[in-house]
């Protein structure tokens, strides 16, 4: 049973190595290739998991060989567009001027009522208020409304809203995060005011604090533990 | 791009990793297939001390590569030859020479399906 423990532990960190060279997508965005990756790694690191008959270098050298060429073939895909076109296919337009191209749905098995059900996803349930829906390589169904259809953005109703900023974490879970303060360009005596005009004294009575570009200051306390 | 050349690297790496595996272990079984020969010989020939002290060696031989062989191969196979190279030790050591001989053959053609298994032909990548 402890090479049970052990090998699953170094099976799961090369797992985790490589999920990590995939970079931050969801299971729902990946490209062609990374699905296959993602489905290959997972039953290649199964078997030496379970079977101690065979070597754990059955597991590791073919996952190590599935993410080099991945990683190969991801920099091939970004330098070069042909290799791009090859490995993650081209975005098909679904819909054009709201009428939908059935030559490209049948060309990539999408059903009517797939599409319909995108849509109301996107919260369109008229097929006409539609001029393009893209059918983008990774799965996705981007729609582009007709301008009327479109909801009215702040610029298009002349109003100018102030520019809220990027948020960033300063007290997380009662901690201070380290280089936060000065990356926010604050520093504790600052935080300490901030803590006092809300009847706090320290960091450790804090759930978050977070900071604006601002300056504008969302402070949650921690709830008392009963 | 930095990354990539990495991975090119380390997948070269890999691959002559592989292949000198797998030279290794033809030459390993070779040698080791030779011996096992050369102690049926010896057995068929009644010199029992030879015989004993060459099938002694084998087991030494196979010990010392036990942990690269267990790594790299399947523990079923190996445990197979192992049993089959142990069989003839006793045999040897019992002066059987039929048995030593059955047991010589056994263990060579293991050896060579072992060999076979782990070569970059045609017949085993397909």
């Amino acid at each position: 049973m402890v090479i049970a423990l052990v090998r699953t532990v170094i099976l799961y960190l090369l797992i985790i190595a490589g999920l990590r060279l995939m970079g931050k997508r969801q299971i729902g965005e990946l490209e062609p290739s990374e699905l296959v990756l993602a489905l290959l790694i997972a039953d290649l690191a199964a078997v030496p998991m379970q079977d101690f008959g065979i070597p754990l270098l059955t597991g590791v050298i073919p996952i190590l060989t599935l993410l080099c060429l991945t990683t190969i073939l991801s920099v091939a895909t970004m330098k070069s567009r042909r290799a791009r076109d090859l490995l993650c296919g081209r975005p098909s337009v679904i819909i054009r001027d709201g009428r939908p191209d059935q030559r490209e749905m049948r060309r990539n098995r999408f059903t009517l009522d797939e599409l319909a059900e995108e849509l109301r996803v996107k919260g369109y349930a008229d097929l006409s208020a539609v001029k393009y829906a893209i059918l983008e390589t990774n799965g996705q169904l981007s729609v582009l409304p007709y301008a009327a259809q479109a909801p009215a953005t702040a610029a298009q109703l002349g109003v100018m809203p102030p520019e809220p900023g990027l948020p960033r974490v300063l007290i997380s879970d009662g901690a201070l995060l380290p280089g936060a303060l000065a990356g926010a360009g604050r520093d504790e005596d600052w935080l300490r005011e901030q803590l006092r005009a809300r009847g706090l004294s320290s960091p450790g009575q804090v759930f978050l604090c977070t900071v604006d570009e601002t300056g504008k200051v969302c402070l949650i306390p921690r709830e008392a533990v009963g | 791009m930095r990354r990539a050349l990495v991975s090119a690297a380390l997948l070269l790496a890999l691959a002559a990793a592989v292949l000198a595996g797998s030279a290794a272990l033809d030459r390993l079984t070779g040698q080791l297939t030779a011996e096992v020969e050369r102690t049926a010989v010896l057995a068929l020939t009644e010199d029992w001390p030879a015989a004993r002290e060459a099938a002694d060696g084998i087991l030494r031989s196979w010990d010392r590569q036990a942990f690269l062989l267990h790594t790299t191969l399947r523990h079923g196979d190996l445990r197979e030859i192992e049993l089959t190279l142990e069989r003839l030790r006793t045999y040897a050591g019992q002066m059987d020479a039929g048995q030593c001989a059955v047991a010589a053959a056994e263990a060579a053609a293991l050896l060579d399906q072992l060999a076979q298994s782990e070569r970059l032909t045609l017949e085993n990548i397909l």
